[in-house]
This record gives structure tokens, C-alpha cells and sequence, in this order.
């Protein structure tokens, strides 16, 4: 996959001309560091621009307007990744071969209108929107022990160090949004708006100058912000014991949730070991996770890890009886020790590298998925697809037996349920 | 085989039914990585009650026997993994349980003829044994505590418990802790022989492949070649009344915001348009006109506090259209009244038909990027309708207004049910 920059006044362009989708999708990703307090004023923010504009100042005539436009797509995702938080703004166009002439200039615009030219008033936003927003956004954040299995991450995070950026949860504090008002909000826009770290990519069958030119001329941007905090998190320390936490629920079922610190390890292992690492323990099809606890045990419907690589984090999420607890932690422990003692197989080790590579090609088939590797690229100076699929090739088994020694077991988090009694 | 277009954008799609039965759809696009390859059963969660092949005695099985041979049909005859076989070849299997139909299906970039004849083996050499079984039952409990444990699950089933007064899709899919420990080789067997006929199974696939070399390939496959003709199935005729079962209930669970579900059961047989595709186009379009972003409902419910977010969908079964709304409001008396307020002043104008008319034919237009969709929407049709629609946009383009008011004026509403979920301290 071939991408172009192009350094637009303002901002980075990064343009991926492709004839395979009959779509236009466009990403333009904000971010900076995150900041528990910011996190709500921007997630309250985001919602209140795409809610109304100044063009079309009710929910009803931006819908029209969109489905005007051939069912313009637009949605809004602000997420945590690493040290930064990162506010993803997503636009999808048919392309205007389908569609009629001018339909990629007024979708643009309609970006414009968006950021640029908010429903204001008097210095402040719609008061009844944001009391709309605001509302929402409040029952979401009362909402988040609904959902045991995401409930039991954020503890885990939290768990796991108070004082990282990973113990953030994107949610909005109740606290703080009552804080917020029409017109602080606004000043709050005002100077986010102008002073921000921005780029934007753009996928489909374009014509990328014709893009880049009207792009530059129409989206005011600013990139000015200076970051000085690299995204991924690295570790200071680890825990020689494992910290144990539980937390009683109304539940039948039971939630694990383990985090493993991975500590200094080298460009490559960092890169490409700890994927085939985590596809072995509880990643990929054959993983070692669900043969023994679901498969040999039968203690779990649902077992698997996954990485986070800007926290330098492995987790591991199950969902058990309690009852079963002990032994599912041992299970786990031990799976673990034999990575360590070199009880990887073949086969093992070649199916972990094949789903790695297939998984870029299920990518590339997407627009999510490119903007994504982009965006790995921008922010995490990964390397380019074709170098990823050959260097993932050269893992060992001593590769992966050196990086085990790099991963430490630091908190089991434990949402107990009441079992079947 | 025969070849046909999906209209606007030429997607080609080739279709052969064998002597046997089986039904082969292909949709080759050379635009993507990937084969997906899809094996539909068409027995599901619904099935409860058929005569066995060979026998004469209609027989009732236990609930969620569907989503357990599912499970079941993962044992090899050589005991190997197929987790471990396809994983080989960076290659996803996997299957899912409906009302209607059971699907299996295979995501992968290479080998697709290799993966093909494993995935055959999976499918048309069932191995179940009293052991294989019983060592499921742990795994298939623990799916059960976890659906059981999640109140939207439980708001959905109580819901169709409502609406349904003899239809077996107001059950569980997966089943009960209780009824699963019924389920023995026995009775899978006799389900897998009478169901997993190649007469009531197609072969979908769609992705990266020569449709010549494959259909080829599949038309000499000895498994399939050697598969009996299929006898026909009986299945129990279930006859399901215009009105729900009960008009409301109230359930608890593990939530913080009240949420509610509001449902409405329409009878198809009761409309002059006797087209499914194009009825159920045009109640789609008068709901979404009304409840969707669009419309002033909307607006109101939020301005006025009702709710912290609300959504709606619709679902066929047999003659019977369901809309329902799903909202998180503590206030669910007063957004009620506000559905009903809704109903009761059905106004959708002309602007709405062609808004949305413009908007399906620009999700038709976007569907065909996405192959893995397509396949999916071909099993939707064959269920839904048994036939394939590869013309939607020209129907849509054919709605008119005066249609839509035909369809206003017939719409009856007064058959619904109302379910309420509360968190446990209330």
C-alpha cells in the first residue's frame, strides 16, 4: 500500500490512491497528551459539533443534509492510545462518479461547516444542545458497570498503576461536565481549534492534487502544538508479586482480567515478537489460552489476550465461575512458564506468522483498515506493510523464549459473581 | 451455471443447483485479498418440532440442540483441531447459530481449495460421541452464564416471550443449563440426518477466486458428489396469532438506567401489496421517517429528557413484520406516550420517501466494496424470501408515494407489547 504526503500549509496530507473502493474516506486524527480533566471537555466538545452548525442548525437538517450528499457517513471517535489522546474524525463519500458532479466539493465543505463554523451565538453554543449532550454523556459514564467485561478492564487499568496514563479511561467525569457550560465550552473550542496537532488521510479513487488544493484552501487548520511526551509508555519498574484485586458483582459469571508488563525490549521484539508472543499465549486460532482453559478444561466459554503496544501491555480477559478461579490463574501461570521453557511448536510458531500477514492483507481491503496503518505508521513509526509481512518471517523460537523473560505478570483483577448457587 | 449481474454496479454472481440439491452461489471480485467461504443450513433455533428422517413421529427436541451440534460439527473424524488445520494457512473458521439457519464459514488468502475440501470433511462427516458431548456441556454453560448474565440479552427475550405466543423463536437460542443437559448423540444425529440435507443447504462464497476452477472443483468434490439426494423435510406448521402473547412486562437486571423495549407485530396478510420485498420497503421507510434522524421524534425525545439514547430496528418472521424501539429512559411512561403520539399522527411526505430511496440505493452502491456483506445479504434473501435480489435498486427507485399512503392507511399498530427492564434496587 503506497501512500503520498503532501506538507499542506497547515497540516500533513497523506493520500492513498486506490481504485478498489467506490468510496472517498477521509480521517483527519487530532491529538495531543492526554489530561484526565481534558478528556471530558473534549468528548463534550465533539459531540456538540456534530450535533448542529451554523448552515444547518438543527439534528434534522444535518441529517437531511447528509442523506442529500448520497448518505455522507460522518462519525466522531475520541480514544486513548498510549500517552496521547486521539480524536478521530471520519468521513465517508461515495465517490462523484457514482453520484453526480460537485458532490466532493460540497462534502468538504460540509466538513467546513462542522469544525469550522459551529452553531454559535453570542459567544456561546446552543444551550439546549449541550444540555442534550451533556445528558448523554452523563448516563454514559453511569453506564460503564453495565458492561462487566469493559468494567473489569478499566479497574484492571487503574490497578495496575493510578498514576499511568492507561489508569485514564476515555468516560467523561460527571464532576467536570457539570463544570461545563455554553460559554466555556466555547472558549474552550476556540482555543483548541487554533492551537492543535492535526493530519489528514485520505483513501479512494482520487485525484490527488485536485484534493490537496481544495482541502488546503477550505479546512483551516493549525497544527501549531508542540508534544513533547513520546506516545508509547515505557516501564519503570515491574511488581516482583502480583497484585491481587476483587471486587464483588451481582453476576453469575465471573470476570478475569489480567495485565502483564512487557519491559525493555529491542525495536524488533517490540515490532514483531510480542505479536507472534501473543498469538501463541491467547491471540490466534490455535492459542494456547483456549486449548487448555477452554478446550482441555473446559472452565471458560471465552479466553484470549491482547496487546496493547502504546501501554506496553499484554491482557488477559476470561470469563469463568468463580469457583474455578484458582485453578484458571494457575492454568494461566503455566501456559506462561512453558512459553518460557521453550514449549512452542512449529506449527504453533508458522500459523502465528500467517495470521499476522493475513491480517494486514483483511486491512487493506477496508478504508478503516488503511487509515488505521497510517495512522500506526504517523504516530508509531511502524514500518510499511511489505517489510512488516517479511520481517515477521524471520521470529524464532529464541526470539520468543528471550522475550518471555521481558514479560512480567502484574495484576489479576477479579470481578466475582455470585456463581449459579 | 448460470451467470447474472447485480444491477448498477455488475457484480457477477454465478449460481448452480446440483442433482443432489445443494445450491452453489459464487461471487467472484477480483478487487479483494480474500475467499469467504460460507455454508448455510437452513435449520435453526426455530426448529423444534420435525419428523425425523424415516421415521413417521413428529418428534420435539430439547431448546438449544441447534447452537450445540454447531459446536459439535467442530469435532473432526480424525480427531484433529480445525483451529489448528486453518490457522496454519492464517485462515478464520468459524459458525453462528440463528433462528433460521446455522452458518459455517472460512476467511482466508490462500489454499482456498485445501481449506475447501477440510471444511467439507467438517461439515459432511459429523462425529458426535457421548464424550465429545458431554465435555461441551461445561463450555456451553459458561456461554449461557455469560448471556444470561447480560440484561439486553434478557430485555430481547423477554421481549419476544411477549410477542410470541408459539413461535420457538421467543426461545433462548443457546438454551438452558437444564436443556442442553437433555441433548445426546442420539438426537443430534437424528437432527443432522434430517436437516444437513444437501436439499436444505447452500454453498456461498465470495472473494478472490476463479469461479470457473472453483465450481469446478466443488461439482467433482467426492463428498459432495457422494451426498444422498435430499429427501424433504417436515417440519411442524406452526400457526402464530395476529395479537402478542402479553401486552407488558416488567423484568430486572444488572443495569443503572431503566431501559425498555416497545414492539409492534404487523401482519403482511393484511396489506393489498402482496410483494414482500416491496412492503417491507415501504414499512422500513415509514418507521425510520418517523423515528429516525430525520423525523421529529427524535428531536423531541431528546430535547424533552426522555431518553439518553434510543434505537429502532425491524424483523421478519413468517407473515409478520416486528418494529421495535429500544431507549435507556427514566422516564419510560413519557417516552411511551411519545411513540404513541408518534403512531397515532403517521405523517411521512413525499421528500421522506425519496430521501431514503436516495439513501438505499447509495448503501446498494457501497455493499458491493464489501463481499463478505454481499455473501451475508444472499443468505438474508434465501431466508427471508427463498430468492435472491439482485435488482434492489431498481425496486427502490420504483416506490412511489401514493404506494406509501396505501401502505399508511392499512398499517394496523394495535397489536404491541411493552417490556420494561429496572435495575435490581428498584
Amino acid at each position: 500500500m503506497n501512500y503520498k504526503c503532501i506538507e499542506l500549509e497547515n497540516c500533513n496530507l497523506y493520500m492513498v490512491k486506490t481504485d478498489k473502493f467506490k468510496t472517498i474516506d477521509f480521517r483527519i486524527f487530532f491529538y495531543h497528551e492526554i489530561n484526565k480533566e481534558e478528556v471530558t471537555w473534549l468528548n463534550c466538545l465533539t459531540e456538540v459539533l456534530l450535533y448542529a452548525t451554523k448552515k444547518y442548525p438543527t439534528k434534522k437538517e444535518v441529517a437531511i443534509k447528509t442523506c442529500d450528499l448520497y448518505s455522507l457517513i460522518i462519525e466522531n471517535q475520541n480514544l486513548r492510545l498510549g500517552n496521547y489522546y486521539v480524536t478521530k474524525l471520519a468521513m465517508s463519500i461515495l465517490n462523484p462518479k457514482y453520484t453526480e458532479k460537485g458532490m466532493l466539493e460540497e462534502s468538504i465543505d460540509f466538513l467546513y461547516e462542522v469544525l469550522f463554523n459551529p452553531l454559535v451565538s453570542n459567544g456561546s453554543f446552543k444551550k439546549e444542545y449541550l444540555e442534550i449532550v451533556k445528558n448523554e454523556l452523563k448516563a454514559e459514564s453511569e453506564t460503564i458497570k453495565e458492561n462487566p467485561r469493559a468494567y473489569s478492564n478499566i479497574r484492571l487499568l487503574e490497578e495496575t498503576d493510578k498514576n499511568e496514563a492507561f489508569a485514564i479511561n476515555s468516560y467523561c467525569d460527571p464532576k467536570i461536565l457539570d463544570e461545563i457550560n455554553e460559554y466555556n465550552l466555547y472558549e474552550y473550542y476556540q482555543k483548541i481549534i487554533n492551537d492543535n496537532k492535526v493530519f489528514i488521510t485520505v483513501s479512494g479513487d482520487i485525484n490527488e492534487k485536485e484534493i490537496a488544493k481544495y482541502i488546503e484552501k477550505k479546512l483551516p487548520f493549525n497544527n501549531k502544538r508542540v508534544i513533547k511526551k513520546p506516545i508509547v509508555i515505557e516501564h519503570n519498574a515491574y511488581r516482583k508479586r502480583i497484585k491481587k484485586v476483587v471486587e464483588d458483582a451481582n453476576y453469575n459469571q465471573s470476570k478475569l482480567a489480567i495485565s502483564i508488563k512487557t519491559k525493555d525490549l529491542t525495536t524488533f521484539e517490540y515490532r514483531y515478537v510480542l505479536n507472534i508472543y501473543n498469538a501463541i499465549l491467547g491471540g490466534g486460532s490455535g492459542n494456547k489460552l483456549m486449548k487448555i482453559v477452554r478446550e482441555e478444561n473446559s472452565l471458560a466459554y471465552y479466553v484470549n489476550s491482547h496487546i496493547s503496544k502504546a501501554d506496553n501491555l499484554i491482557m488477559i480477559n476470561s470469563g469463568i465461575d468463580a469457583r474455578n478461579y484458582d485453578k484458571a490463574v494457575r492454568l494461566i501461570k503455566k501456559i506462561m512458564k512453558s512459553i518460557e521453557e521453550g514449549n512452542i511448536t512449529d506449527d504453533e510458531l508458522e500459523s502465528s506468522k500467517m495470521e499476522y500477514i493475513s491480517s494486514f492483507d483483511a486491512a487493506l481491503e477496508n478504508a478503516d483498515g488503511i487509515h488505521d496503518i497510517i495512522l500506526g505508521q504517523i504516530l508509531f513509526d511502524s514500518e510499511d506493510v511489505e517489510t512488516r509481512k517479511k520481517e515477521i518471517l524471520k521470529v524464532t523460537k529464541k526470539d520468543i523464549i528471550n522475550l518471555a523473560q521481558k514479560i512480567h505478570l502484574d495484576t489479576i483483577f477479579l470481578l466475582r459473581g455470585a456463581g449459579n448457587e | 451455471m448460470n451467470e447474472y449481474n447485480y444491477d448498477l454496479t455488475q457484480q457477477k454472481i454465478y449460481y448452480k443447483q446440483l442433482e443432489n440439491g445443494l445450491k452453489i452461489y459464487l461471487i467472484p471480485n477480483s478487487n479483494q485479498n480474500h475467499y469467504y467461504v460460507n455454508v448455510a443450513c437452513f435449520y435453526g433455533s426455530n426448529d423444534v418440532e420435525f419428523t425425523p428422517i424415516n421415521s413417521q413421529e413428529m418428534i420435539k427436541t430439547p431448546l438449544g440442540v441447534a447452537h450445540f451440534l454447531e459446536h459439535k460439527l467442530f469435532e473432526m473424524e480424525d480427531e484433529s483441531n480445525p483451529f489448528d488445520f486453518f490457522g496454519k494457512t492464517g485462515t478464520v473458521v468459524n459458525a453462528s447459530t440463528g433462528y433460521y439457519c446455522t452458518r459455517y464459514y472460512i476467511w482466508g488468502i490462500k489454499n482456498i481449495k485445501e481449506n475447501i475440501k477440510y471444511f467439507l470433511d467438517m461439515i459432511y462427516k459429523p462425529n458426535f460421541t457421548e464424550r465429545n458431548i458431554s465435555k461441551e456441556r461445561g463450555i456451553i454453560q459458561e456461554e449461557i452464564n455469560m448471556y444470561d448474565d447480560d440484561p439486553y440479552w434478557n430485555l430481547d427475550h423477554a421481549l419476544r416471550n411477549n410477542i410470541f405466543h408459539n413461535l420457538y423463536i421467543k426461545e433462548k437460542i443457546g438454551g438452558t443449563v437444564e436443556s442442553i443437559n437433555e441433548i445426546n448423540d442420539k438426537t443430534l444425529y437424528q437432527i443432522y440426518n434430517t436437516f444437513y440435507q444437501p436439499n436444505n443447504m447452500a454453498i456461498i462464497i465470495g472473494g478472490k477466486f476463479d469461479s470457473n476452477d472453483i465450481m469446478n472443483f466443488l461439482e467433482n468434490e467426492t463428498i459432495l458428489k457422494t451426498l444422498p439426494t435430499g429427501k424433504e423435510i417436515t417440519r411442524k406448521e406452526i400457526t402464530e396469532p395476529e395479537t402478542v402473547k402479553d401486552e407488558y412486562k416488567k423484568i430486572m437486571g444488572n443495569i443503572i438506567i431503566p431501559k425498555l423495549k416497545y414492539a409492534f407485530k404487523i401482519n403482511k396478510d393484511r396489506f393489498s401489496i402482496k410483494d414482500p420485498i416491496i412492503l417491507n420497503m415501504y414499512l422500513n421507510c415509514i418507521f425510520s421517517s418517523l423515528f429516525g434522524s430525520m423525523g421529529d421524534f427524535g428531536e423531541r425525545a431528546y430535547s424533552e429528557k426522555l431518553t439518553t439514547g434510543y434505537f429502532f430496528n425491524h424483523s421478519y418472521h413468517d407473515n409478520y413484520y416486528v418494529f421495535e424501539i429500544e431507549a435507556e429512559s427514566d422516564k419510560a411512561d413519557l417516552f411511551k406516550d411519545l411513540v404513541d403520539e408518534t403512531i397515532n399522527n403517521i405523517n411521512v411526505s413525499e421528500r421522506d420517501l425519496n430521501l431514503h430511496k436516495k439513501m438505499w440505493i447509495s448503501s446498494e452502491v457501497r455493499l458491493t466494496d464489501y463481499i463478505d456483506l454481499l455473501v451475508d445479504s444472499v443468505i438474508e434473501d434465501i431466508i427471508t424470501y427463498n430468492h435472491l435480489y439482485l435488482n434492489r435498486s431498481s425496486i427502490i427507485k420504483k416506490l412511489n408515494y401514493s404506494e406509501l399512503k396505501q401502505v399508511i392507511k392499512e398499517l394496523d399498530l394495535s397489536n404491541n407489547t411493552f417490556v420494561l427492564l429496572l435495575p435490581h434496587d428498584n
